[in-house]
């Protein structure tokens, strides 16, 4: 589970992040939309410990995530939007060197064949991780998440880059996950993708929380009942989708 | 094992077996060792002895001697620890932001682990400066300790390493917690960190200032020893004081003050660290701040694309882009548009870098023209002056705009290709844009020079044809060794396209060069006539290497 309370970040004079708050039970996958330079990845990173919040609270599984970082983050996996990975270091390296730091080692020895295997990496096993396609990063970025069995995953912009039959594998383990009990959270400009997989939507902006529930409840809140995600996003974060003027023939 | 020493000791490992399996890093590497062999190996093997070094000191008791020079020598590290001791630190990696932050290792281990690691890097400091003058520093201890124990002097050289190394990590472990606290967010430690900065600099080269200043009054060895000896100096450094006890302690015998140098040196160790894993919590965001921030401009340094360098500038609004509308009304056509678009990138975002060489090469024609003693003016030192600094001023500024220029060339691999032009005029058009920096430098400096001399005009007039002919040569060498080195994001073919640069450039530009000088000095033919022929067979040379660069740029496939 993941409680997110009065979470504020700021930087030398934005605040990226105002006062969200909100909570994802087990079981349940919450999309996080907005607008570019939302906030989305800074309050990701916040959550993943990266970056230090300025104030509010975060816990993960009931451990707070300030006073009790490493419990924390023991049930936690980000995925970040384009993963920098270490190069120099083969596809089962590391792999072995995050299981090490969660401490799962006889997990990855057990099991890691038959991930490598899920994921197509079984060939590549030996090779640097500077060998890598964009694609297959993505592909490994989600690998290296599974490697520890967290229950709280946080993925930012996870279908990005990657081939239909790779996003199909993706949404079918994050439906698997959600199933096993747990606590999802997806930040995507993919608001196709939100609209099918999530089990409800946060919709950010200027670093606020501007509505948090299912497609249904946004639907009744604007009085829209055929209107997609993407009109009621529109709506609500105030954008407007202007079409270009058509180009003048030459 | 503990994961980040796996991590270290894996990724230090797959880099040596990388570096010995390419063959182009291999090459890379050999040149390295064979570099040192040649270039400083006779110098530890033949070099000066110590004998320089010891003299003026023989008569002083040796124990006092090595106590100031350990002393010495320690203070000038702390010095150098103090330079930068405010600065970033971590080195962190993307990866680490993306990897090792969100797992949950503490931070105070990272920390300390990093702390460690850089400490072991430091002790590579010594064994560099021992490298490169292990003969004379030798002859020079060995004369000091000629008549002390043996075991006593292999003691002190064990224990001065210790020193040097509780030193070190001692103001590693300083500078992280220095680091962590100054590169919070917010203004206050903006100031904080100015503030400090400046001060230990200010300090630390002060201290440097007021020791040559003394040393300066009497080069005597008394001299010499009486400042090291400064009680306040001693006083204020009182951890290179403390080193250079504990390391002498067997030869001097004086085991007392000894240990207490290293109780201050243990001492000053325990609270540095301790405070520096106090901001331990601090880590991650400074680290993923720094990161972020710099992690573009890394790549695109690294790669040496200049070009997308200042793009990334400009977007982030650190540089202001500059639109000169002349050049913008230009009316071009066909091919010439790639001259064109060079013009306009190099006037945009190299504003200073393209000003920078002609106005330098005017100044120092300038400075040749009113230093030289009215009787020589005129004269052919005088023209051979002016030449030789149009040449060197062309060199500088056709292969700094050149360099930068192909790299982006590239990158643009995708734009550049589908036009409708075959490679090979493509490419020729492409060297004659990136000569534009080269070529102008020459006119400009061999104007201001007609202008200053107008004696030593045939000189100057030479110089130009030359200088401008040169930078179209220079542009096409640089191009050509480029595409055939294109990876841009391997070091190793960046460094080894460097040295065939200068190989190809020396085959390329001496035949011109040499015709140049034969017909001046040989043939007594007048620079101005001479400088015809010369320039003649410069594009005619430049022809060529665009030939085989078009040859070279139509295989390129950037994704190979």
């Amino acid at each position: 589970m993941l409680e997110v309370s009065h979470l504020v970040k700021e930087y030398k004079s934005v605040r990226a992040v105002n006062d969200l708050s909100f909570t994802i039970p087990p079981g349940e996958i919450v999309g996080i939309i907005g607008p570019n330079g939302a906030g989305k990845t800074t309050a990701m990173r916040c959550i993943a410990g990266i970056l230090r919040p300025t104030s509010g609270q975060i816990r993960i599984n009931g451990h707070d995530l300030q006073s009790h970082q490493a419990l924390a983050k023991s049930g936690l996996a980000f995925v970040p939007e384009v993963p920098s990975l270490y190069e120099l270091l083969t596809v089962d390296e590391h792999l072995r060197f995050v299981a090490m730091c969660y401490g799962t080692l006889d997990v990855y020895e057990s099991q890691g064949d038959a991930l490598l295997e899920k994921y197509h990496l079984t060939e590549k096993r030996n090779e640097l991780i500077a060998t890598l396609s964009k694609g297959m990063r993505q592909k490994f970025s989600v690998a290296c998440a599974m490697v520890h069995r967290a229950n709280v995953l946080l993925f930012d912009e996870p279908l990005i880059g990657i081939d239909p039959a790779g996003v199909a594998e993706i949404k079918a383990d994050l439906a698997h996950a959600r199933d096993s009990g747990s606590s999802i959270m997806i930040s995507t400009h993919l608001l196709d993708t939100a609209e099918r997989l999530c089990d409800r939507i946060f919709i950010v902006a200027r670093g606020q929380l501007l509505f948090e529930g299912t497609l249904a409840d946004l639907r009744a809140r604007s009085n829209r009942s055929e209107a997609t995600l993407e009109q009621l996003f529109l709506d609500i974060t105030g954008e407007t989708a202007v079409a270009p003027p058509p180009l003048p023939v030459v | 094992m503990h994961p980040l020493l796996y991590l270290w000791f894996r990724q230090t490992l797959n880099s040596l077996r990388r570096a010995l399996t390419s063959p182009r890093r291999l090459i890379g590497i050999l040149f390295l060792v064979g570099y040192y062999m040649l270039a400083f190996r006779p110098f530890q093997t033949q070099g000066f002895s110590s004998r320089g070094l010891t003299t003026p000191f023989l008569h002083l008791p040796a124990t006092a001697v090595l106590q100031t020079f350990a002393f010495g020598l320690f203070l000038a590290m702390t010095v150098l620890f103090l330079l930068g001791l405010t600065s970033y630190r971590g080195g962190h990696k993307p990866a680490d932001i993306d990897v090792l932050f969100p797992t949950p290792l503490s931070p105070k281990v990272v920390l300390a682990f990093r702390m460690f690691r850089d400490s072991l890097i430091n002790l590579m400091l010594p064994f560099v400066l021992m490298l490169f003058s292990w003969r004379p520093a030798s002859g020079a201890w060995t004369t000091f300790v000629r008549d002390a124990d043996p075991n006593a002097a292999s003691m002190a050289l064990k224990l001065g390493s210790i020193s040097y190394f509780l030193m070190a990590a001692g103001w590693v472990a300083l500078g992280y917690a220095l680091s962590l606290y100054c590169n919070r967010p917010g203004r206050k430690y903006d100031r904080i960190r100015a503030f400090l900065g400046w001060g230990l600099g200010a300090f630390a080269l002060g201290t440097v200032g007021i020791i040559a200043w003394l040393l300066q009054q009497n080069l005597e060895a008394e001299n010499i020893l009486a400042t090291f000896n400064n009680p306040i100096l001693r006083t204020v450094f009182f951890l290179p004081n403390a080193a250079a006890d504990f390391s002498l302690a067997p030869l001097t015998g004086d085991w007392g003050r000894g240990l207490g140098g290293l109780a201050v040196l243990l001492g000053f160790l325990a609270l540095c660290v301790i405070q520096s894993l106090r901001q331990a919590e601090w880590l991650y965001e400074i680290a993923a701040q720094r990161v972020s921030a710099t992690v573009q401009t890394t790549s695109f340094a690294k790669k040496g694309d200049s070009i997308g360098l200042m793009a990334h500038y400009a977007r982030s609004g650190k540089l202001r882009v500059r639109k000169l509308p002349w050049i913008n009304r230009l009316r071009v056509r066909g091919a010439w548009a790639l001259v064109w678009k060079d013009v306009l990138i190099n006037t945009r975002g190299f504003t200073v870098m393209f000003l920078l060489f002609p106005v330098l090469g005017m100044a120092m024609i300038a400075l040749i023209t009113f230093s030289m003693s009215p009787d020589k003016r005129g004269s052919n030192t005088d023209g051979f002056l002016i030449t030789f600094m149009i040449g060197m001023m062309t060199l500088a500024s056709a292969s700094t705009s050149a360099q930068s220029g192909y790299v982006d060339m590239l990158m643009r691999v995708d734009t550049l290709k589908p036009l409708p032009y075959s490679p090979g005029r493509t490419m020729m058009f492409e060297v004659v844009g990136k000569s534009v920096t080269g070529v102008a430098t020459a006119l400009l400096m061999g104007l201001v020079a007609l202008i200053m001399s107008p004696a030593v005009w045939a000189f100057t007039v030479g110089g130009m044809l030359l200088g401008m002919s040169g930078a179209v040569l220079i542009s096409a060498c640089i191009g050509l060794t480029t595409v055939l080195f294109p990876d841009v994001d391997d070091p190793s073919q960046r460094s080894f396209r460097g040295i065939v640069q200068l190989l190809v450039l020396a085959i390329f530009a001496l035949p011109p060069l040499g015709l140049y000088v034969g017909l001046v000095a040989g043939l007594k033919w007048s620079p101005a006539l001479a400088g015809l022929p010369s320039a003649g067979l410069s594009i005619a040379l430049a022809w060529v290497a665009s030939i085989f660069a078009g040859q070279l740029f139509a295989s390129f496939n950037p994704s190979e």
